[in-house]
């Protein structure tokens, strides 16, 4: 291959005592073929791990005696609560009076459906979506996130990107509070009622 | 054989091209083992869309393991000094020149308060009467119950970490890398940490996904 010596068929043609003319040439073909896969192998390594950053905006710390007053102010039909569990499971449901629980996964046509949902929820109502500082008579959905202490950080991670990528600007990050629980409790013996009913 | 054709195969020369790709090569483990040894807990952080970069002036870096450790660091060389130097006056602790020196350079540290003098003096006895170098000492995490619930005996001390992050310099910033299997405990725990002091406004730290919308599961 290339960097062959071909100096020495030249030489023997002539045989004699003439000293052979040896060449200093080294084939170089095996060590540039490790040094590229070397090189490849490291380049890829250095650049799969590209660094971002989320910028996340934490409403200020409230005192218990607020807790009552903090959604007063919100028609609670805007309210989308999403809730992370252990394994990958999430469950969501809008409003806070007895609200209809959901379960649905991270995969494709499951969480992100619901959110696109209630991002499109206006078009079911028939008024425009809210457009810069306008907050009367329309459409600005609020997304509450809130996990479980036991729920897997990348859970939160993907919730974030899916608001991101679904074009939600208004979401907030809360504790998971007990009255969750009883919501999630109460919607689960509503469902299987009413299943007995059908029955 | 009048014209006889080319003997053998046509030579190039590789030599600058062997050049450049072992200086290329040389750049790249450079860089690469680099990160990986500044790094004192490993963590897998979890992919984004978000396509903003990572700013490293003025950042404080809070790294939460996989099991829950958490991990401090400071991006720039004068914050480190001034820290350890708010540390020192208000715990009155001394600690020797060449310790502060070795905690210049750390990118990461968890090391409890209290065990901060005796890891850097070189004295190197543990609380469990082992003895360490200043390199071995072992990096537990730094203890970060819900600050709500914190009590003497079991006090969260990142909060301190980032009031003397903030006391060195008042435009520090503050970003959480967490890893994908960390549980949101302690993400929470640490977020109220910062939330305590007012810091309600801080980055992410993930990994850029390959392509927009695309999930790997």
């Amino acid at each position: 291959m290339a960097d062959v010596d071909t100096s020495q068929d030249s030489g023997k043609k002539g045989s004699g005592p003439k000293t052979k003319k040896k060449s200093t040439r080294i084939d170089m073909t095996a060590m540039v073929d490790v040094a590229f896969l070397l090189l490849t192998f490291f380049v890829l390594t250095a650049t799969m791990t590209n660094t971002n950053v989320m910028e996340l905006t934490m409403p200020p710390k409230v005192d218990e005696s607020m807790e009552d007053e903090k959604y007063k102010e919100i028609d609670e039909k805007k309210i989308m609560t999403i809730l992370l569990y252990e394994k990958d499971t999430v469950k969501h449901f809008v409003g806070i009076t007895n609200p209809e629980v959901k379960n649905t996964t991270f995969a494709e046509g499951g969480i992100d459906k619901a959110i696109r949902g209630h991002l499109n929820y206006d078009r079911v109502l028939g008024i425009p979506r809210c457009r810069g500082r306008q907050a009367e008579g329309c459409w600005d959905p609020i997304f509450l996130i809130k996990a479980k202490p036991t729920s897997r950080y990348k859970n939160l991670i993907d919730l974030l990107d899916e608001l991101a990528i679904e074009g939600a600007t208004k979401y907030a990050i809360d504790k998971f509070s007990p009255a969750d629980s009883i919501v999630v409790a109460e919607s689960r013996i509503k469902d299987i009622e009413g299943r007995e009913e059908d029955e | 054989m009048a014209k006889k054709p080319k003997r053998g195969a046509p030579t190039i020369d590789m030599t600058a091209m062997v050049d450049v790709a072992f200086l290329l090569l040389t750049f790249f483990i450079l860089t690469t083992t680099r990160f990986r040894e500044e790094e004192k807990v490993e963590v897998d952080t979890p992919s984004s869309v978000s396509d903003l970069e990572v700013q490293d002036e003025k950042l404080m870096t809070v790294s939460i393991g996989s099991e829950g450790q958490v991990f401090v660091g400071f991006t720039d060389i004068s914050t480190r000094e001034g820290v350890l130097k708010l540390l020192m006056q208000e715990k009155e602790k001394a600690i020797s020149e060449d310790g502060a020196r070795y905690f210049s350079t750390l990118q990461e540290f968890g090391v409890k308060i209290d065990e901060i003098d005796s890891w850097l003096n070189e004295e190197g006895e543990s609380s469990a009467g082992e003895s360490f170098t200043l390199e071995s000492y072992p990096h537990e995490g730094i203890p970060t119950p819900d600050p709500d619930s914190a009590t003497v005996e079991n006090p969260n001390e990142l909060k301190e970490w980032i009031r003397w992050g903030r006391l060195t310099d008042q435009r520090m910033r503050f970003a959480i890398k967490g890893d994908v299997d960390t549980q949101y405990e302690i993400v929470s725990n640490v977020i109220s940490s910062l939330q305590d002091w007012k810091i309600n406004q801080f980055s992410l730290i993930t990994e850029q996904e390959d392509g927009e919308g695309e999930e790997e599961e």
